[in-house]
């Protein structure tokens, strides 16, 4: 029998040896990353649900005495440790992190396995190394006597989840690169050449890389952080995933030596990962819980097919209008503004129904999809929005701002940006002249249509509501808000089953892990520039440049662009706005609540700014729109943005906060 | 750990110049920030501008996190208040913050400028084994601050929450007066104040004025001092030992003269009081029959907190100290009607 086969096996061509054994091993990875999988989603359910109900706990308790959940938020905050690592490790499993493709996807084969295998590489030592010091932060003498303050357990059970995070991460990259090495090992020879020519192109990216940084520090008087710049830029085209970018620079910037290269060195090899486990909620940090319980509610809603009501009632009501897909759009992002705090969130709703819609119009594809990119950047802005609360909790002594103020300068804001795009759309089908009117649909439609979707309206009444009263923190508001969404979903709409209603959290956890992620990463940078003496450098770079206060917010604005070119707008804010805030309130004298508009306004341009902005990169891959062409039609939008950008910065505070001023006062 | 040998291996020798980060996490102007200051020229007279300190307030994250970082040596130097020390199972200073027992100044001086505040650093130093507690300075004796109702009897404390920083001997303490401590984060504290989720807070009169609280909790006990508000200035002990003989003596040194100027700092006269009177606030006064029920609930404290053995050794020292010393002089009463419009805000 065994003769039998071995004489056969010549013919048959077999499998290369490697290729069998990288067979078998994926055969056991799999396993086991099912495994891992299968204990995220209980987690991250758990994990939300029991932050939801802890927040919204703390509501009744306060209302209804006697009875008490202690400590509640501390409860919270380590929960949300579990679901947001939980959900980056399925956000990993389900390639749900955005990776740039554009320079490792494109031109000759062999620089396409070079940049590959550079980027691979690089993530392949990131992720040992994390591994590493993950497992050694919970038994750290700093850390191992540490107890939780007001629940009685030990502080190594919110540690650890850092700790499982990070083996549940590396488990599945390690399945997917013996996934994506089989094929290659079954071309037996020709196969290992290309491995090996990938291998030898990305040492060489590697050196280059090296070289460029070393010389840099060691012959020139380039700032450190203009270095950590370039091997940012460097390693996130080459398609390294963004989500893990920060952690990269955090880590090197605090490194003592590596390769010889040193930035901010610090001792401390576990500081890296303290301080990004602590900004996530390990040490505080309970405010950026909204974060998920916001993605909560958008989920839901969505599942329950609560955003096709939305954009049904948009039709209704403006659809008739020449051009009218393009309104309905306008309109549809303001209404959707409401119940969400993102742009990604918005753009994903909208894309797959309004691109289709504008094109059956006669609008081109690639024009259609710029309007709805164009249009989702108001979802961070207002009513509802991370960005204001996150830059409220953040920004604490000179220069602090009011949340509920500066929910209300966005709402202006909005305002602002809705009619001048909607003006743009205006001239645009003007020009275009070739899309037919249609009958208004009657005032019938429009109520139909208005009582299946205005319910959901509720939503930001009672998170703004609720905050301007001052009857719930922002965190308790949003923490309502979710549970009255997952109410409706289930009872009012009775759209969503109690079965579906897991996915819908699995997917928020994952959605928040990858903010959240970036989130206390960025924490690490800010760190080592802080303690670098930074906020002191940047007031004297600024009021070296001018003592003018218009020249200063000219110099914020291209600033922020420019930075915003790489870095997504959250992270890019809790790096900077501790720095910039205080130097614009003291030595500007500019209203902090205005500073705060225009930093949050300013900085979610990125996302519709090329050649990086993420909101470009979803629309485009719904949309199925080549990334170049949409670099291109976004250019109106993006400057019209820019012109509010410019009004919302430079007309008088009196006038831009005249709303806030109205409710604050 | 294993990793202690990859740091920075450069030793300074006597003559060459050193640069400290020391960080802490209030503004410049907060007494911490004041008396660190004091402690950065006294360095820097002293070594002749050899020694620069480089001072980095408002530090990014909350105190557990600064302890854990000078710990690991990602700062050099920081001043952290003693109260959340415990959490991280480092319990020599609890004693200093005993409810209603170093009440005052003067008391409070000669603990920390004395052997006890001595042997409290040293035993931190001890359990801690990665830092060197240089010295405590004060940051200000707390009040208890009532939103709605006057936080001065047994009575009114029973079942209340009362914001405290995150500390097991601050919960403790309010504990046996008959409340329940919330740690809750400072920027969220105004907020909670004016919707009841606490009924008060324990505050110094700089926290009130600089948070605008009194905007919404006018309560505050005048003669009550619950407990001082100390923090324990510590270098990070591989930064320590790469220091000179020389250069480690201009540290203590200087350190030994911070605990007497933050009690000049905090306890000088100021209009403080009269403002807040004008802002809205109103100073109450305990009786002595409720301050003496108040001090009977404390000294179960004292009781529960002396199972820890470090704990009970400061007390009793603390509590022998007090019996005889004399009484302090009564401070001047606080003022009880307006003389103008509130100017602390804006
Ligand atoms: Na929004
Ligand atoms: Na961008």
């Amino acid at each position: 029998m065994t003769t039998t086969t071995a004489e056969q096996a010549p013919a048959r061509s077999p499998e290369p040896v490697v290729a069998q054994v990288l067979g078998r091993v994926e055969g056991v990875l799999e396993v086991y990353a099912r495994a891992a999988v299968a204990i995220a989603r209980v987690i991250t359910v758990g994990a939300v649900l029991l932050i939801m109900f802890a927040i919204a706990g703390n509501v009744f308790t306060r209302n209804v005495p006697g009875f008490s959940i202690f400590s509640s938020e501390e409860l919270a905050r380590f929960a949300y440790l579990w679901a947001i690592w939980m959900g980056v490790s399925l956000a990993v499993r389900r390639s749900a992190v955005t990776v740039i493709t554009f320079v490792s996807h494109r031109g000759p084969a062999g620089w396409q396995r070079s940049v590959q295998t550079f980027a691979a590489l690089s993530l392949g030592v990131l992720l040992a190394y994390s591994c590493v010091r993950a497992t050694q932060f919970p038994f750290a003498q700093a850390w191992r006597d540490q107890t939780a303050q007001s629940i009685s357990v030990a502080l190594f059970y919110a540690l650890v989840s850092m700790t499982v995070g990070y083996y549940f991460i590396t488990l599945h990259y390690l399945t997917q690169s013996v996934t994506a090495l089989r094929p290659v090992a079954a071309r037996g020879r020709a196969g290992l050449r290309d491995a090996a020519q990938g291998l030898g192109g990305a040492l060489v990216m590697a050196a280059v890389l090296w070289a460029v940084c070393y010389s840099l520090l060691q012959f020139t008087q380039v700032s450190e952080l203009i270095v950590l710049g370039i091997i940012f830029v460097t390693l996130t085209l080459a398609g390294m995933p963004i989500v893990f970018m920060l952690s990269v620079v955090g880590i090197l910037a605090l490194h003592p030596e590596f390769l010889g290269l040193s930035f901010y060195p610090s001792p401390d090899l576990i500081a890296p990962f303290s301080t990004t486990q602590g900004a996530m909620g390990l040490t505080g940090g309970g405010e950026l819980l909204v974060i998920v319980m916001f993605l909560v509610v958008a989920e839901v809603l969505n599942a329950s097919g609560m955003s096709t009501r939305l954009i049904a009632f948009a039709a209704a009501l403006v659809g008739h209008l020449r051009g009218g897909m393009a309104y309905v759009c306008q309109l549809t992002s303001a209404l959707a503004s409401g119940i969400s705090g993102s742009a990604q969130a918005d753009a994903a709703i909208m894309t797959p129904i309004l691109v289709p819609a504008m094109e059956r119009e006669g609008y081109r594809r690639d024009v259609a999809a710029a309007v709805v990119a164009g249009a989702s950047i108001k979802g961070p802005i207002g009513p509802i929005s991370v960005m204001f609360i996150v830059y409220g909790a953040i920004v604490t002594g000179p220069g602090s701002a009011s949340i509920s103020a500066l929910l209300l300068s966005g709402v202006f804001a909005e305002i602002l940006l809705f009619l001048f795009q909607a003006a743009t759309v205006y001239v645009v089908v003007r020009r275009l002249d070739m899309i037919p009117r249609r009958r208004f649909a009657g005032i019938g439609q429009v109520v139909r249509t208005s009582r299946s979707a205005l319910p959901v309206l509720l939503i930001p009444v009672i998170i703004l509501g609720g905050i301007f009263t001052g009857v719930f923190t922002p965190t308790e508001s949003a923490a309502v808000a979710a549970l009255v969404a997952i109410g409706m979903g289930l009872f009012m709409y009775a759209t969503i089953s109690p079965r579906q209603l897991p996915d819908a959290l699995i997917l928020a956890g994952l959605e928040a892990g990858v903010v959240m992620l970036l989130l206390g990463d960025s924490t690490i940078l800010a760190k080592a520039l802080f303690r670098d003496g930074f906020g002191e450098s940047l007031q004297e770079f600024m009021t070296g440049i001018s003592t003018n206060k218009y020249v200063f917010l000219l110099v914020v604005n291209v600033m922020l662009l420019l930075v915003g070119i790489f870095i997504e707008p959250l992270p890019a804010l809790y790096i900077l706005a501790p720095f910039l805030a205080p130097v614009a309130a003291l030595e500007f004298g500019i209203d902090p609540v205005h500073f705060g508009l225009i930093m949050v306004f300013n900085l979610v341009l990125a996302l519709i700014h090329p050649p990086i902005g993420l909101v470009l990169f979803l629309v485009s891959s719904i949309a199925r729109v080549p990334i170049e062409r949409l670099s291109i039609t976004i250019i109106p939008w993006l400057l019209v943005s820019i012109l509010v950008l410019f009004l919302v910065t430079y007309l008088p505070s009196e006038v831009v906060l005249a709303l806030s001023n109205l409710v604050e006062h | 750990g294993d990793d202690d040998d990859e740091a920075g291996s450069g030793t300074e020798g006597g003559g060459e110049s050193v640069e400290l980060t020391l960080a802490y996490v209030t503004t410049a102007q907060h007494p911490y920030g004041q008396a660190i200051d004091f402690f950065k020229q006294e360095v820097e007279r002293a070594s002749g501008g050899r020694i620069t300190i480089n001072t980095r307030p408002s530090y990014p994250q909350p105190e557990p996190q600064l302890l854990a970082d000078v710990r690991g040596g990602s700062v050099d130097m920081a001043t952290i208040s003693t109260a959340i020390w415990d959490s991280a199972g480092i319990n020599a200073f609890q004693a200093l913050q005993a409810p209603l027992l170093v009440s005052n100044y003067q008391l409070e001086s000669q603990i920390l400028e004395g052997e006890i505040g001595q042997a409290m650093a040293e035993s931190a130093s001890e359990t801690a084994g990665d830092v060197t507690v240089l010295t405590i300075h004060e940051g200000g004796l707390r009040k208890p601050v009532g939103a709605k109702n006057a936080l001065d009897s047994v009575a009114s404390f029973r079942g209340t929450k009362i914001r405290a920083p995150q500390s097991k001997v601050l919960a403790a303490g309010l504990q046996a007066l008959g409340a329940e401590a919330d740690p809750l984060p400072l920027p969220e504290v105004y907020q909670a104040l004016k919707n009841g989720t606490v009924d008060g807070m324990e505050a110094n009169l700089g926290l009130i004025a600089t948070n605008k609280y009194y905007e919404v909790a006018r309560f505050v006990t005048g003669n009550v001092n619950l407990w001082p508000f100390p923090t324990a200035l510590v270098i990070n002990n591989q930064v320590m030992e790469r220091l000179s003989e020389e250069d480690q003596q201009i540290l203590r040194d200087a350190a030994a003269k911070v605990p007497a100027r933050s009690i000049e700092i905090v306890s000088t006269g100021s209009d403080l009081p009269q403002q807040l009177v004008n802002c809205g606030v109103q100073f109450v006064t305990a009786t002595p029959a409720e301050v003496q029920g108040l001090q009977a609930r404390a000294e179960q404290a004292y009781t529960s907190l002396s199972q820890d053995e470090t704990t009970g050794r400061f007390l009793q020292q603390i509590q022998d100290l007090k019996e005889d010393a004399q009484a302090p002089a009564a401070p001047p009463p606080f003022p009880t009607s307006r003389t103008g419009s509130c100017e602390l805000a804006g």
